[in-house]
C-alpha cells in the first residue's frame, strides 16, 4: 500500500478494523495481520499506518493502552470499540454492494 | 463528543506527553521488526538497519500522524507562531520597519473609521432611535427632501395623523445671557414640551418641560444644557429652581440635561419653551423644525404616505399658503449628515489606499526575505513538508506582524483621534443628535482595526508565500544564486506590487492635489469687499420678546458716536449678516410696475440690515446711487439697496435707482421700498458659492436683533478690540460682545471646512509617496543585489557605469509606468468621490493626474537612483568572486 494510500485509504481502514475484528493487537502485529489476509497484496508501511490507527482512535473506533508483546517488548496495543466493530459492519456491507456494482459493470456486455 | 472535547484538550494543552506517547510508539515498532528479523536469524545490527528502512523517515511518519491528529489545526498555528516570533526575532531592522508601517496605516484608518463611527454608523444616542423621524414640509412637485415647517400645520398633522406616537416642535433661537458674569450669546431653542420624552432622555439634575410650560402658566423657564450648566455656572447642584438672566429678563432653571444630549446638536446651550405667540401662528411662516417618534411597527414608508396625504389635504384647505406644499418624513440620522458623510467617505477611500500601498510594500518585503529564503523551504519541501504547511507559516509571520502593528497603531490612533477632532471644524463637530465631542476608540472600532490588521496580514502575506514557494525543490537547491525561476517569480511579484502601490499612490496625490487646487483657487476669490485692516465684533441686542417692535433704533448713531472717534479707527459701521460667517435670510420680493409674478414665481433675495458707511468701511464699491445715512430714519421714506447680481436678472438694461420694491408678496399690505443704490457682489455664504441677489436695509427702518460691528483701522485692526469692547458697553451695557476676529480671519475660517480634508489628504498623500518610494526602492536594490554577478560581467565585458544606470533605472520604472497608468485610469473612473470636496477645479481634471503622475515619475527615479548607481560601481571582480 504505498503511492495509492490515498485512494485507499477507506480500504485500509476497512482492514485495520478487520484486522483487530478477532483480538487486540499493536501496530507491527496489525500490518503482518493485514498483510496476511490479504495474502501479501497489500503490504502496509507505517507512514499510512500510523496515520490511520490514529484517525481510527480520533474517531472513536479504536481505543489503545500500552502492553506488551508476544516477546516481552513493550507495545501500544489497539482494540476495536463498540462504535468500531459497528462501523466495522457497516463498512463491510458498504464494500460489498460497491464492489458487486464494480464488478458488474466491468463483466457487462458493451 | 465528550471524549473527542477531553482529546482535543489533550493535543492542545498536553503536547509534550502526546509528542512522547508517539514517539515511544515509533521505537517500540522499530524494535518489534527488529525482533521479528533477528528471530529470522539476522544479526541485530542488521536487523536494527532493515528495521529502519522499512520504518523510512521517522519524522515523516510522526508528522503524518500529527496531522491527522484533531487540534492539528490549533497546534500548527501555535508551531508557526512560535517559529514565526524566533525569525522575527533574528530580523529587528526589518521587523521594527513593518511593525512601523503596519501602525502608521492601522493607526490612519482607525481614526478615521473612529469617526465614520462616531458620525454615521453608531445608531443616534436615544432608545429606540430607528423609530425617530423628522417631519418636513416639502414642495408636492419638487425634488428634495423638505424645509422649515410652520406651526399650523404642524398642529394639524398632530392632531391628523396615527402613525405617530409623539410629535414636537421647535425653533433655533439665539439668547443673551447676563448676570453672573460678561454677557454671552448663546444658541439655543424654543422646544414643544414633547421633544424630552420623543428622545426619552431624562435630565440629569430636576425635571423637564410640561404641557403648563408650553402653555406659559408656569412663568419663564429654561432648561440647560450640561456644557452651559458646567461652563457659566460652575456645575451649581442647586441650580434648579434659581433664576438666571435671559434677554434681561429672569428665567428659573427646572432642569439640567445630561452630557451626552445634543438637541439639535452639542452647539445648542439652552432651551426654553415654544410659547407661541400669534406672529408664529402664520401659515406662511416657515420657521420652525419638527421630529417625531413613529409608533411601534409603523414603517417610514407608511408614516410617510400618510404625513403626505394630510400635507395634500392641507394644501386644498389653505390654497393661500399652502399650494404646491405637502409634508414629508425622514429618519432623524439622515438628515444634514450630506457634507460631513461626503467627507469621511472620501477620507475613507483616501486611508484604505494608504492601507493597502503599506500592505504592499510590506508584501514587496516579505518577497525579498522570502527569496532569501528560498533554500530553507526548498529543503523542507525536499525534506517532506507540505506546501500549505510552508504558506502557512509565511502568512503566519505577516499576520504577527499586522497584529503588532495593530495594537501599536491602536495606541497611535488613540491620539490621533483627538488631534483631527481639535482640528475639525466646528460646522462639522456639530453634527445633528450627536455629540462628537466625547468620541473615543469604542470596542467595535478596536474591532475593526484588529480586522484590519489580521486582513492586511493575510492580504501581504499570500502573495510572497505564493511568490517564494518552489515549484520544483530540486531546482532551488541547484540554483545557487538565485538567477532560476523561482527567483524570477518573486521579482515579477515584486514589480506587480511596486506598480499597485504606485497606482494606488497617484490617486491619493491626486486627491490631495484636487483639494489643494480647490484651497488656491478659492484664495484668489475676491470675497467683494477689502478684508485688510478690518476688525469685527458681534454684539447681540437684548431683546425681550423674539420678533418684537424695534426697541432701539437709535443703534447706529450710538455706535458711530461712541466708535467712531476712537484714535485709529478709520471708519464704522453695522450689519445683521458679515459676509462670510454663515448667517444668512432670505425675503421674497416684487418690482412696482411689473405683473404679479403668483406665488410660485416670487424672486427671492439674501436680506440683510446695516447701519450708515457700511459699505465704506466694507470697502464694497457703490456703482450708482447712495450709501444709507443717518436721514434715512423710520419715519423718513423707506428704502433699499440692491446688488449687482440682482439688477442683472431683475433690472436688465433698466436704471433700477428709483424704482420701487416691496417684500413678501405682490399683494401684501406694506410699503414699497425706493432703491437708492446699488452695490457690488459680495461673497456671502461662501467663497466657492455663486453670487445671489441681494437686499440691504437700512436698520433704522428695519431692525435686527444681533448686529456685527465692523471698523477699519489704520493700525492693527485687533489693537483696537478692546477699545471697540468699552465703547460698546456705553451703548448697550446688557448686550454680549462675540470674541473680536479680523475679516482676514473670517475669510480663512469660512474655508476651514476644506482646511480639515485638504490637511487629513496631504498626510496621507506623503504617508503613500513615502510608501510607495520605500517600496521602488527596495525592489531595485534587491535586483541589484541578485544580479550583482551579472552586472559585474557586463562590466567585465566594457559596458559604461552610464549605461549600466540607466539600464538598471529603465527596469525599475517600468512596474512604476504600469502603476501610473492604472492608477490614473482607476483614479479617473473613481473621481466622483470628491465631487462636492473640490472648487473650481472638475475630479477628473487631467493636467492634475499629468501632475501628479510626474510626481510620483520624480519620486520613483529618486528612488531608484541610489541603487542603479551601485550597480553601475559594481567591481566586477568582487562581483565575480562572490559565492
Amino acid at each position: 500500500m504505498t503511492e495509492r494510500s490515498e485512494l485507499l485509504q477507506g480500504t485500509l481502514d476497512l482492514l485495520i478494523l478487520k484486522a483487530l475484528s478477532l483480538q487486540p493487537n499493536h501496530g507491527l502485529g496489525i500490518a503482518r495481520r493485514v498483510g496476511q489476509m490479504t495474502q501479501g497484496t497489500f503490504e502496509v508501511k507505517p507512514g499510512s499506518l500510523f496515520p490511520a490507527l490514529h484517525r481510527l482512535e480520533e474517531q472513536g473506533w479504536l481505543d489503545s493502552k500500552w502492553g506488551v508483546s508476544e516477546n516481552n517488548r513493550r507495545a501500544k496495543y489497539y482494540r476495536l470499540t463498540k462504535t468500531g466493530l459497528g462501523q466495522l459492519r457497516t463498512e463491510t456491507e458498504h464494500w460489498w454492494r460497491i464492489s458487486l456494482a464494480i464488478n458488474r459493470s466491468l463483466e457487462a456486455v458493451i | 463528543m465528550l471524549r473527542r472535547l477531553a482529546r482535543l484538550f489533550r493535543n492542545v494543552f498536553r503536547q509534550n506527553q502526546v509528542e512522547a506517547d508517539l514517539a515511544a510508539e515509533v521505537e517500540s515498532y522499530l524494535e518489534l521488526v527488529a525482533a521479528e528479523k533477528i528471530a529470522a536469524g539476522m544479526s541485530p545490527e542488521g536487523a536494527r538497519r532493515a528495521a529502519h528502512l522499512e520504518l523510512g523517515s521517522r519524522d515523516d511518519v510522526k508528522e503524518r500522524v500529527r496531522a491527522v491528529r484533531m487540534g492539528a489545526m490549533a497546534e500548527q498555528v501555535g508551531r508557526d507562531i512560535r517559529y514565526g516570533l524566533r525569525s522575527l526575532r533574528r530580523t529587528p531592522a526589518f521587523t521594527t520597519f513593518t511593525v512601523l508601517t503596519f501602525a502608521l496605516a492601522i493607526g490612519g484608518i482607525t481614526v478615521i473609521f473612529g469617526l465614520v463611527d462616531a458620525a454615521l454608523l453608531k445608531p443616534l444616542p436615544y432608545p429606540d432611535s430607528d423609530r425617530l423621524v423628522m417631519v418636513l414640509e416639502a414642495d408636492a412637485r419638487g425634488p428634495g427632501d423638505g424645509y422649515s415647517v410652520a406651526a399650523p400645520n404642524f398642529l394639524d398633522w398632530q392632531s391628523r395623523n396615527r402613525v405617530f406616537e409623539r410629535m414636537a416642535l421647535y425653533e433655533y433661537l439665539g439668547f443673551n445671557l447676563s448676570g453672573e458674569s460678561e454677557p454671552e450669546a448663546v444658541a439655543g431653542i424654543r422646544v414643544t414640551n414633547e421633544v424630552f420624552r420623543i428622545l426619552g432622555v431624562r435630565p440629569l439634575l430636576g425635571r423637564d418641560f410640561t404641557p403648563a410650560d408650553d402653555a406659559g402658566t408656569n412663568g419663564r423657564v429654561v432648561m440647560l444644557s450640561y456644557g452651559l450648566w458646567r461652563r457659566r455656572f460652575g456645575s451649581d447642584a442647586a441650580i434648579v429652581g434659581k433664576a438666571i438672566r435671559i434677554n434681561t429678563l429672569p428665567y428659573t432653571v427646572v432642569g439640567v440635561m445630561p452630557q451626552a444630549f445634543a438637541f439639535p446638536s452639542t452647539g445648542h446651550a439652552l432651551w426654553v419653551p415654544i410659547g407661541l405667540n400669534e406672529e408664529d401662528r402664520g401659515r406662511g411662516s416657515h420657521s420652525f423644525w419638527s421630529i417625531a417618534r413613529l409608533n411601534p411597527g409603523v414603517s417610514l414608508e407608511r408614516a410617510r404616505a400618510e404625513l403626505r396625504a394630510i400635507g395634500d389635504q392641507l394644501a386644498k384647505e389653505y390654497p393661500a399658503a399652502n399650494n404646491g406644499e405637502t409634508a414629508n418624513v425622514l429618519p432623524m440620522r439622515d438628515l444634514w449628515l450630506g457634507d460631513i458623510q461626503r467627507l469621511l467617505q472620501a477620507l475613507f477611500i483616501a486611508v484604505v489606499l494608504v492601507m493597502l500601498i503599506a500592505s504592499a510594500n510590506i508584501a514587496s518585503l516579505l518577497v525579498a526575505r522570502g527569496s532569501a529564503r528560498r533554500r530553507e523551504m526548498a529543503a523542507r519541501i525536499a525534506l517532506g513538508g507540505t506546501r500549505a504547511r510552508l504558506v502557512s507559516q509565511v502568512v503566519t509571520e505577516s499576520v504577527l506582524l499586522a497584529l503588532a502593528g495593530a495594537i501599536l497603531g491602536f495606541g497611535l490612533s488613540a491620539i490621533g483621534i483627538r488631534t483631527v477632532v481639535a482640528v475639525f471644524p466646528p460646522g462639522l463637530r456639530n453634527v445633528p443628535f450627536r455629540d462628537l465631542s466625547t468620541i473615543g476608540l469604542s470596542l467595535p472600532v478596536f474591532g475593526f482595526s484588529v480586522l484590519t490588521a489580521l486582513l492586511a496580514g493575510v492580504v501581504s502575506g499570500v502573495a510572497p508565500a505564493l511568490a517564494v514557494l518552489p515549484a520544483d525543490p530540486a531546482e532551488i537547491l541547484r540554483d545557487s544564486d538565485g538567477r532560476g525561476m523561482t527567483a524570477r517569480r518573486g521579482r515579477r511579484m515584486r514589480n506587480a506590487l511596486v506598480a499597485g502601490e504606485v497606482g494606488l499612490a497617484v490617486m491619493v496625490l491626486v486627491g490631495a492635489a484636487l483639494l489643494m487646487t480647490s484651497m488656491r483657487r478659492l484664495h484668489a476669490v475676491h470675497p467683494g469687499f477689502d478684508p485688510r485692516n478690518i476688525v469685527e465684533l458681534y454684539m447681540q441686542l437684548p431683546q425681550a420678546d423674539f420678533y418684537g417692535p424695534p426697541e432701539r433704533t437709535e443703534f447706529c448713531s450710538d455706535i458711530d458716536r461712541e466708535v467712531a472717534q476712537l484714535p485709529g479707527v478709520v471708519a464704522v459701521s453695522a450689519v445683521s449678516h458679515l459676509p462670510l460667517s454663515g448667517g444668512n435670510a432670505n425675503r421674497s420680493f416684487v418690482v412696482e410696475g411689473e405683473p404679479d409674478p403668483g406665488l410660485d414665481h416670487l424672486p427671492i433675495a439674501n436680506y440683510g440690515v446695516a447701519c450708515p458707511h457700511y459699505f465704506r468701511t466694507m470697502v464694497i464699491p457703490v456703482r450708482e446711487g447712495r450709501e444709507f445715512a443717518s436721514a434715512d430714519r423710520v419715519d423718513a421714506p423707506p428704502v433699499v439697496i440692491i446688488n449687482e447680481t440682482l439688477r442683472a436678472r431683475y433690472f436688465p438694461h433698466q436704471d433700477p435707482v428709483g424704482r420701487r420694491l416691496r417684500l413678501g408678496r405682490y399683494d401684501t399690505p406694506s410699503p414699497w421700498f425706493t432703491i437708492i443704490a446699488v452695490v457690488g457682489d459680495v461673497r456671502h455664504t461662501g467663497l466657492q458659492d455663486d453670487n445671489l441677489p441681494y437686499l440691504y436695509r437700512p436698520y433704522s427702518q428695519s431692525v435686527w436683533p444681533g448686529m456685527t460691528i465692523v471698523a477699519r483701522a489704520s493700525t492693527d485692526p485687533l489693537s483696537l478690540a478692546a477699545p471697540i469692547r468699552k465703547a460698546l458697553a456705553r451703548v448697550e451695557a446688557e448686550a454680549p460682545v462675540g470674541a473680536p476676529r479680523t475679516m482676514e480671519q473670517v475669510v480663512e475660517e469660512s474655508l476651514g471646512h476644506l482646511r480639515f480634508p485638504v490637511l487629513l489628504f496631504t498626510a496621507f498623500a506623503a504617508m503613500a509617496v513615502v510608501l510607495a518610494a520605500v517600496g521602488i526602492f527596495g525592489v531595485a536594490s534587491q535586483s541589484v543585489i541578485q544580479r550583482t554577478r551579472e552586472l559585474g560581467i557586463r562590466r567585465a565585458l566594457g559596458a559604461r557605469e552610464s549605461t549600466l544606470t540607466v539600464m538598471v533605472i529603465a527596469q525599475a520604472m517600468t512596474p512604476v509606468f504600469w502603476g501610473l497608468a492604472a492608477g490614473v485610469v482607476a483614479g479617473l473612473s473613481g473621481a466622483k468621490v470628491m465631487r462636492g470636496l473640490v472648487y473650481g477645479i472638475e475630479p477628473t481634471n487631467l493636467p492634475t493626474f499629468g501632475l501628479a503622475s510626474v510626481a510620483l515619475a520624480i519620486v520613483a527615479l529618486v528612488a531608484c537612483f541610489v541603487p542603479a548607481r551601485k550597480a553601475a560601481h559594481v567591481d566586477p571582480i568582487i562581483a565575480l568572486r562572490e559565492d
